[in-house]
């Protein structure tokens, strides 16, 4: 119900009153008319229906308009307390004085939707909608367990021992790997381009943009570590081995071209010299998902023949 | 439900009231300066200006005429409605911390907090009013009695009316709750209800029980004149309001965690909104969420089809019930009105 109005008929005090309001409820039309001539006031016409058409005409813009509304006339009746009636005719004070009429949107504005949903099972009502908002956001996709598919960290899977060796014994099937890719570009997500199907391995010297990047690797702060379980990946490696050593500029997963298979090498930037010594030290000989590491400075490699 | 809010103070809300016909809201936050609102669309009539502290208490009469606000600057003033002009300011000697109108008016009860050496009190201060236009005639500077701190008691942190005047139940800072004549200020009993602070105590539409609220998470409905707990209502959090409904037979409790942990936790996690019990069956029946702090007070329209509540986060959010609220039945209620059908029906074909 419109306010301005409850006000307007509150003030005619616990008498049945009557308001017409005029609601247009079909269109308004607009249409210009070429010639400037004198403005005709508005004419109206009482429709069968009820309704009344009124033809009004305006200058807007050096324009001349035609308008054409449409308007039916709806009584709302409201009975009001006198003494309520009373108060809604107060003149404003205090610091809102010389406010207009009507709510100030400073001071006042609706509030979102809530639900009063009552019931003794209230809660059980909730939680189940609140656990199916979060499955249909997907929330709890975001970590997949690589040896079981759970929700968890690959490093915290329960299976670690059971699974992790027969994942690693099917999966050397070199179609099944590409099938795998092939989904995965299906499916929509994106697939780094060293990671697709067929992608150059970095490490085969045959390859020149391999070589390139391999050049442009500052070799003094450069370690090269080997015996990694194959399914550490570049953000593995980030988060879960080099964490302590501050910032990583570079992290290479050496990896097979046809299959993208790690091959169980990474070569790791760091940002200094000494720090890369540091980590010489930590990781050489350090057990990392299940295999012991083996860590040495990266040499430089000699052009392909 | 869509909820109307109002900003108008600057501070956190310290107390919410309907007048008697349920079309004005008076609001009262820690900021100096209390509000008028139009509760149909939540458009403010005005503001009472003239304290220089926080004040915690407002209150209006049945004929809406004048409004009463305690302040923490030691002063209670009185207000005319109308046009908010200061009728009259009466000076205590402390911080005032609860005032409100008796049932028919013509006196004031004023809880004065204990300090300073003062132990603390509920005053009662008397106007004399024309009966007929209920315009203020004489008013009492001093005044009529003073119901000091018992021995044995905490100081009075809440005090009420109950139906014409005949008693004031008053909620200690210990968690007591006691009750005195309310015409001569006369000890009558006491109850060791809470563990502690009572934060609220607000009387039924008729003035003849009231619920308390208090910090440890526990509301009771007590009746006056027997002074039996009628109903308990065990929350997850500390309260510090809480409401009878007329119309429904609900009570609606307010809370949450304590201000100064607010900073530290989630809105989710404090627990931030006003709970619905069915006042028989005693059980939780709903919850409205939306404040972003404690809800320091809770207010449902004497006509039951809306409620308010001021928050720590300074809003009073203003709720207008949807017809489930009104709906809303028990099956045994829905199996009792079948059952009384049934039986009309059975008597009026034999």
């Amino acid at each position: 119900m419109e306010i301005s109005q409850m006000i307007d008929i509150a003030s005619e005090a616990f008498r049945t009153t009557s308001k017409s309001r005029n609601k247009p409820y079909l269109a308004q039309f607009l249409a210009p008319i070429k010639e400037m001539t004198d403005i005709p006031g508005p004419q109206i016409i009482d429709n069968n229906d009820g309704t009344k058409t009124i033809i009004s005409f305006k200058v807007e813009n050096g324009k001349k308009y035609r308008v054409t509304q449409k308007v039916k006339e709806i009584k709302v009746t409201e009975k009001v307390n006198k003494s309520v009636a009373q108060r809604k005719q107060w003149k404003k004070f205090g610091a809102e004085a010389n406010s207009a009429p009507g709510p100030d949107y400073s001071t006042t504005h609706l509030g979102e939707e809530v639900l009063l949903r009552l019931g003794t099972s209230w809660k059980k009502i909730e939680e189940e909608e609140e656990r199916k908002a979060k499955e249909a956001k997907g929330g709890e996709k975001l970590i997949t367990c690589r040896t079981c598919g759970g929700n968890h960290y690959t490093m915290h899977c329960p299976f670690k021992d059971t699974l992790g060796d027969t994942s690693g014994a099917a999966a050397p099937d070199t179609d099944a790997a590409v099938d795998e890719v092939v989904v995965d570009t299906a499916s929509g997500r994106y697939v780094p381009p060293s990671r697709r199907a067929g992608a150059r391995d970095p490490s085969s010297n045959n390859n020149l943009d391999a070589y390139k990047d391999q050049r442009e690797r500052d070799d003094a702060k450069t370690l090269k570590i080997m015996q990694l379980n194959e399914h550490a990946d570049e953000n593995t490696l980030r988060f879960e081995l080099l964490f302590p050593f501050g910032r990583i500029p570079k992290v290479v997963v050496v990896r097979n071209r046809e299959t993208g298979r790690s091959r169980g090498i990474a070569y790791v930037t760091f940002e200094t010299e000494e720090i890369a010594e540091t980590a010489l030290n930590f990781l050489d000989g350090r057990g990392f998902m299940s295999l012991i590491l083996h860590a040495e400075w990266s040499k430089p490699k000699t052009p392909a023949p | 439900m869509r909820p109307i809010m109002l900003k108008g103070h600057e501070r956190s809300l310290t107390q919410v009231k309907f007048n008697r016909e349920g079309d004005l809201i008076f609001s009262c936050a820690k900021d100096s300066v209390a509000s008028v609102w139009y509760s149909i669309n939540g458009e403010r009539l005005g503001t009472l200006e003239g304290h220089q502290g926080t004040i915690w208490s407002i209150d209006v009469d049945k004929y809406t005429q004048y409004a009463v606000t305690g302040s923490a600057d030691f002063s209670i003033k009185l207000w005319r409605v109308q046009d908010g002009t200061n009728v009259f300011t009466w000076k205590t000697k402390t911080p005032v911390r609860r005032v409100e109108f008796s049932p028919d008016g013509d006196r004031i009860l004023a809880v004065l907090d204990g300090v300073m050496g003062y132990p603390g009190s509920v005053t009662v201060y008397k106007i004399e009013r024309d009966s007929a236009t209920g315009e203020v005639l004489n008013i009492e500077e001093e005044p009529v009695f003073d119901i000091l701190t018992r021995e044995g008691f905490d100081i009075a942190s809440v005090a009420s009316w109950s139906f014409g005047g005949n008693f004031i139940a008053v909620g200690h800072k210990d968690g007591k709750v006691s009750k005195y004549e309310g015409n001569t200020g006369e000890y009558l009993d006491s109850l060791e209800l809470h563990t502690q602070n009572v934060s609220d105590i607000q009387f039924s539409p008729d003035g003849t029980y009231f619920i308390t609220s208090s910090r440890d998470s526990v509301s009771n409905l007590v009746d006056v004149v027997t002074f039996d707990v009628l109903k308990t209502y065990e929350a997850d959090c500390p309260l510090n309001s809480a409401c009878i409904t007329p119309l429904k037979q609900f009570v609606i409790l307010g809370g949450g965690q304590d201000a100064k942990d607010v900073t530290t936790t989630s809105s989710r996690e404090g627990k931030f909104e006003a709970r619905f019990y069915h006042k028989i069956f005693q059980d939780e029946i709903g919850r409205v969420k939306g404040h972003f702090g404690p809800l320091n007070y809770v207010a449902v329209s004497p006509q039951g089809t809306s409620y308010a509540s001021g928050g720590e986060d300074g809003f009073v959010r203003l709720h207008h019930f949807d017809k489930s609220y009104f709906d809303f039945k028990y099956d045994v209620e829905k199996s009792a009105e079948a059952q009384k059908l049934m039986q009309a029906q059975g008597s009026a074909a034999s």
